[in-house]
């Protein structure tokens, strides 16, 4: 009966028009009867294998050298923990301002396991998950109690004193010297740990999906829309919020394993505040709630680095500027498209102005001045500390402009390779706001 | 729970200054214990370091209380500030402009802020807030790290002698002193203004019914550029002072001073302004005691775990904190 039910809900009915139009902001509903059609399946099939492409196999034809290898596995690590953090603040609703405990955590475990207690890597690997889930319950304990705003106070406490207290444990942690975590594939041979990383990630995001899929995930998002109403439908809020917690801990604990031995070593100083924002930023700016969009978050500011130190020098010409202005336009010019700014017609002129003024510079035959941007006081500006500015920038952008992040951005991509019509108004505000009513 | 209502008579018989008695007995009690037990410089230098926390705390305090936000940027407008003091001074500007100019960038700071990132996301929910304001102090951070390197610098001091008071063996620098008067000024200062002045009960209008104080003429915007103003300056007050005692660097009053502060004001209930203060000097007491006694001679970073522990257990046990009201 139940069965027939579903099916009935499922099945085509036709909406009156009036009811249609009393919901306006929210996109058309979709013809459900519209299958695409051959060509279609082959270009939405073209565009995933493209996809596959790049990340599977783009690497040994393009990107040789170590350093890109590294900074590609760096990027499947923050990914897993993006999406670890988006548990918590997506799913749950409770915002962690001390992920770097987290991962810091299931980095020592793993190092330790492995170092000390001379067990293979994937031992290590679960030993961390397992030591993981344990902190992240302990700390969910915690916000069964202590709600909002104040919860966050207390994640941000916790993430000091693990830095400071629990990473300077000299038996287990090795004190202020770290510890050493050796690459399980053979030192600096980044390219397969790539592969091992990608497979933990596919596994984070089918443990996600599945998640999402079943009770426990419709659970977590009814006790963050409201936990009273949803204990009167029967929902166990106290053990449905420790299982987010728990989940949340099994990504970091396996993410913080991963980039232990990416490393090579882990030490204290490594886990600072700062890492904990940047894991903010990256999961917000990614969107939450939207598995793709926080993987792409999470690979851009963990590639952040590594496409600044490269673009410098792009020609003789630009190297007469001071380095530091392309690469400042540049990375603007990044955060306008990441963004969504291309949708305003203002921004699109002002970088064809730029655009042009730069192209100006390279071909006119006026020499250009040498300019060292600097400020009485100050040392000479630098490109390489700019990364610095950059994540916060998004961040506020996308708070205040595009609340779904990238998120937001890919929906109507996502729709269309989902089988639907390209509808470049799919996603609205209303489902990525971040969090709601628990604080 | 057998003790459960053992308390009420005395609840109810001291009715608003439960708290506060609750908190003058927990002093002398532990004043008591740390003069038994030898810690008295603690006390001092706890006493010390609390009052640049409640400095901190004050702005923290006025935040929350118009606009119910944590505003984690508030370390950032004293940093800000104490880098224009920097620049006016080294080039040659006198110290009493320099500390205006300085003041003056920092409002200018919170009002960019106010502009530029809480009054888009008015009606968002508190910890999309919460985020921005770190957001705004990551950025805030970024900037001076870009420009001047993580090094550390020097700025001058208001008041340099160092040797005029001395209690139980520990010489307390007038710029230090200086501080508990800013803090007593400033904290009386606001509290006139939010219980006395018609503008500051708007305000606190502002914070509990917006569309009704709208409707009745007061311009809600209008009033948080006030706030944000308000508390970017007396960031401003904060940084410049505790900048001199240790020298500064990109982002130090956030690293060092921010989470104390925001213990310090959930302490005091982050509703009342003497609590900030005394929520500053109970945080400094705790962490100096923490650091001295050998008790945590085994446990690395005993200023750290002590203020976890400290923070759990109040929001655990007294979450309306000390002179807060539940």
């Amino acid at each position: 009966m139940a069965r027939t039910l579903t099916r009935l809900k499922k099945s085509p009915v036709k909406a009156a028009p009036s009811e249609v139009v009393s919901t306006p902001g929210t996109p058309k509903l979709d013809n459900p009867e519209f299958r695409p059609s051959s060509g279609g399946w082959l270009a939405r099939g073209g565009v995933l294998a493209f996809v596959a492409v790049l990340v599977l196999w783009l690497g040994p034809v393009v990107l040789l050298g170590s350093e890109e290898w590294f900074a590609l596995s760096l990027a499947a690590v923050y990914a897993i923990i993006g999406l670890s953090l988006n548990v918590l603040i997506g799913y749950t609703g409770t915002i962690s301002l001390g992920h770097q405990a987290f991962v810091g955590i299931g980095a020592f475990a793993s190092a330790y396991v492995v170092t000390e207690l001379e067990q293979p890597f994937l031992i290590g690997v679960l030993v961390a998950a397992l030591i993981g889930v344990a902190q992240a319950m302990l700390l969910g304990g915690l916000a069964l109690r202590v709600t909002g705003l104040y919860f966050a106070l207390i994640t941000l406490s916790y993430g000091l004193f693990a830095q400071d207290t629990l990473f300077g444990i000299q038996s287990i942690t090795g004190g202020g010297s770290g510890r050493e975590a050796p690459l399980p594939t053979g030192p600096d041979n980044f390219a397969p740990y790539y592969f091992i990383c990608l497979a933990f990630l596919a596994g984070v995001l089918f443990i996600d999906w599945r998640l999402m899929q079943t009770k426990g995930g419709r659970a977590l998002l009814a006790i963050r829309e409201n936990p009273r109403v949803a204990s009167t439908f029967g929902i166990n809020v106290r053990a449905y919020t420790v299982l987010g917690f728990g989940v949340a801990g099994l990504f970091a604990g396996v993410g913080g394993a991963l980039l232990a031995h990416l490393n090579g070593f882990v030490d204290s100083t490594e886990f600072s505040f700062s890492l904990a924002l940047v894991f903010v930023l990256m999961t917000v700016v990614g969107g939450l709630r939207n598995r793709t969009g926080i993987v792409i978050g999470s690979a851009f500011f963990a590639l952040l680095d590594l496409l600044i130190r490269k673009i410098p020098g792009l020609d003789s010409r630009l190297e007469n500027l001071d380095t530091t202005i392309p690469v400042v336009l540049l990375v603007v010019g990044l955060i306008v498209a990441v963004t969504g700014g291309l949708k305003k017609a203002w921004i699109r002129a002002g970088i064809g102005a730029a655009v042009a003024l730069l192209a100006i510079l390279l071909i006119s035959p006026v020499e250009v001045p040498l300019i060292e941007p600097q400020i009485a006081g100050f040392p000479p500006l630098v490109p390489e500390t700019f990364a610095l500015v950059v994540g916060p920038v998004l961040l506020l952008a996308t708070l205040v402009l595009y609340p779904g992040g990238i998120g937001q951005q890919i929906r109507p991509i996502q729709h269309w390779l989902a089988g639907n019509r390209l509808d470049l108004h799919v996603g609205g505000e209303a489902d990525v706001q971040i969090t709601d009513v628990r604080a | 729970m057998a003790f459960k209502g053992l308390l009420d008579p005395v609840k109810r018989r001291l009715g608003d200054r439960y708290g506060m008695t609750l908190g003058v007995l927990c002093g002398a009690v532990l004043t008591l214990v740390l003069f038994a037990i030898g810690q008295k410089e603690a006390l001092v230098l706890g006493i010390i370091a609390g009052a640049s926390y409640g400095l901190l705390g004050l702005g923290l305090v006025l935040v929350y209380k118009s606009s119910g936000v944590f505003n984690f940027a508030q370390g950032e407008f004293g940093t800000v500030a104490v880098f224009a003091l920097y620049l006016a001074t080294t080039n040659g500007v006198p110290y009493v402009f320099s500390v205006i100019i300085a003041l003056i960038v920092a409002g200018l700071l919170g009002l960019l802020t106010e502009r530029a990132v809480i009054r888009p996301l008015a009606g968002a929910p508190r910890v999309t807030l919460l985020v921005a304001t770190a957001g705004v102090s990551l950025l805030c951070i970024g900037l001076e790290f870009w420009i001047a390197q993580p090094e550390p610098r020097q700025v001058a001091a208001a008041l340099t002698r160092n040797d005029r008071v001395s209690i139980f063996g520990i010489f307390i620098s007038d710029q230090r002193l200086l501080i508990f008067v800013a803090i007593a000024v400033i904290a009386a200062a606001l509290a006139y203004f939010f219980s006395r002045t018609n503008l500051g009960l708007a305000v606190l209008a502002a914070s509990q019914e917006p569309t009704a104080t709208n409707l009745v003429g007061i311009s809600v915007s209008r009033i948080s550029t006030l706030v944000w103003v308000l508390a970017a300056v007396l960031g401003g007050v904060a940084g410049v002072l505790t900048a001199p005692l240790f020298g500064f660097t990109p982002a130090f009053l956030t690293s060092t001073a921010l989470v104390p502060a925001f213990t310090a004001a959930v302490i005091g209930g982050f509703t009342s302004l003497p609590g900030a203060f005394l929520g500053g000097v109970i945080v400094g007491v705790v962490q100096a005691v923490a650091s001295s006694l050998n008790l945590f001679d085994s446990v690395p970073g005993p200023q750290t775990a002590s203020l976890f522990a400290l923070l759990v257990l109040i929001l655990l046990v007294r979450p309306q904190g000390l002179l807060g009201r539940s």
